[in-house]
């Protein structure tokens, strides 16, 4: 059931590929447009470059989840669910891997494409690879949660970064404490070991809290 | 408790109470923080390092610690919502946090003031008032949800689960200046042996006890006016 779920979420990308590019786009313009900003003064660029391209995905994150539980609320998926004897959970859980092997990943291997060619050197370039990779996993579960609160909202594209990007905070805060660690030849086990804390704890309550907030949704629909 | 749920907790007895209880909170308010203004910032001694300038300590510190323990008081509302399915419960929540943002913006703004002249600087991204920041915006998510969301239902349960998320943010703060030791100073007065002097400590407890007793004027008045509204929709 849930594979298929997955399989069904990445056939519906590739056919419909502009769901993904287009938050690649805007995040490839975003370092494009503060990079060329920085051109007068490279020795600022460079250093500023890896929390510039985390700070662009956690951005082009934010377009993406409009669209992570609202297509399958319209057309009635959730609600059935719900009914069903299955839990809900699952494929709270579920959903939240599919957007982030769907919409995230994507984003995080162009951002260490970017880096790559713009010349970060190979250690710190290791250590940005490893946040991406435990970090927004976090981003992701946050993003359901937020996207599942706002399901009911008018204008939720304004509401979700005022919600999300002050949760963001400690992910960002810690994985930028790991490059920075790796840039000086430091020991990164420490921030790293908080990163995957907060993906535990994230996993176990944000996933909780959308799954308790779509509930509610169907309920009020349906009573 | 079910006893408590429909007697004590139920709109109409709330309201009967409030009423009654509001000349008694206001008398008692204004009488605080009349002593506390007075006392804190003409009676105490200056500081022997700071002079007067620490005197701003009778706002920024009451009205941050009220941010702090609104945020509380509405994530225990959250639960009364989301368990125990009271009414009331999300009416004090949203209202609370109507309030709380209030404070919040109050501490930041004193704080900030309160460090131009004794740091050097308006604003440094310590941990305390980073997190204090964050909560702030947690305060503006609470309501900016709550305001878009059309069905009663889902906004009571969207607002406090929203609530609930951030609560986490609540031990953050009141940690931060142990867990970082940045330039925001420790705890003075909330803990058992506090390091300032009695003179200065009276109007400051006069102080956070005003502040409390405004919160809950304020609350009471704007439960009771969205109450009345309901009646009058209904």
């Amino acid at each position: 059931m849930l594979k298929t779920l997955i399989q069904q979420e990445v056939l519906l990308a590739a056919r419909n590929y502009s769901q993904w590019l287009t938050p690649l786009g805007f995040m490839v313009l975003v370092i494009m447009v503060c990079m060329i900003s920085f051109t007068n003064n490279a020795a600022v660029a460079a250093d500023i470059l890896p929390a510039l391209l985390w700070v662009s995905i956690l951005l082009a994150s934010l377009l993406t989840l409009p669209s992570l539980f609202a297509n399958d609320a319209e057309d009635g998926f959730i609600s059935h669910y719900v009914l069903s004897p299955y839990p809900l959970l699952p494929l709270v859980i579920t959903k939240v891997f599919c957007h982030w092997l769907v919409h995230v990943l994507p984003l995080c291997i162009a951002a260490i494409l970017v880096a790559f060619g713009l010349g970060l050197i190979k250690t710190t370039l290791l250590t940005l690879g490893l946040t991406f990779l435990l970090g927004t996993p976090i981003v992701s579960l946050l993003g359901a949660m937020g996207a599942s609160l706002t399901l009911a909202a008018r204008q939720s594209t304004l509401l979700l970064p005022i919600l999300l990007l002050p949760l963001y905070l400690p992910v960002l805060i810690f994985a930028l404490g790991a490059i920075h660690a790796s840039e000086l030849h430091l020991a990164i086990h420490g921030y790293i070991a908080i990163i995957v804390a907060l993906l535990l704890f994230t996993s176990v309550f944000a996933s909780l809290i959308a799954t308790i907030s779509l509930k509610s949704g169907v309920a009020t629909c349906s009573g | 408790m079910q006893w408590i749920k429909q007697h004590l907790l139920s709109a109409p007895h709330f309201y009967r109470l409030s009423t009654r209880l509001l000349p008694w909170i206001s008398v008692i308010t204004a009488i605080l923080l009349i002593y506390g203004v007075i006392g804190g910032l003409f009676i105490a001694p200056a500081d022997y390092q700071q002079g007067d300038g620490f005197r701003i300590i009778y706002v920024h510190v009451p009205s941050a610690l009220l941010a702090m323990a609104i945020y509380s008081f509405m994530a225990l509302c959250a639960v009364g919502v989301l368990v125990l399915r009271l009414k009331l419960a999300s009416l004090a929540l949203i209202n609370s946090a109507r309030i709380g943002v209030w404070f919040t913006f109050l501490a930041l703004i004193t704080g900030s003031l309160w460090g131009k002249p004794m740091w050097g600087t308006y604003w440094i991204w310590d941990a305390r008032l980073t997190s204090m920041l964050v909560l702030l915006f947690l305060y503006i998510g609470i309501i900016a949800l709550n305001d878009a969301i059309a069905e009663r239902i889902t906004r009571e349960k969207s607002v406090a689960l929203l609530a609930l998320a951030g609560f986490i943010n609540i031990p953050i703060i009141h940690y931060s200046v142990v867990w970082w030791s940045t330039l925001h100073q420790g705890s003075t007065i909330t803990k058992l042996h506090p390091s300032i002097a009695s003179s200065m400590l009276a109007p400051l407890l006069a102080m956070l006890a005003g502040f409390l007793g405004l919160f809950a004027l304020l609350l009471i008045l704007r439960m009771g006016a969205e109450l009345q509204q309901q009646v009058t929709h209904d």
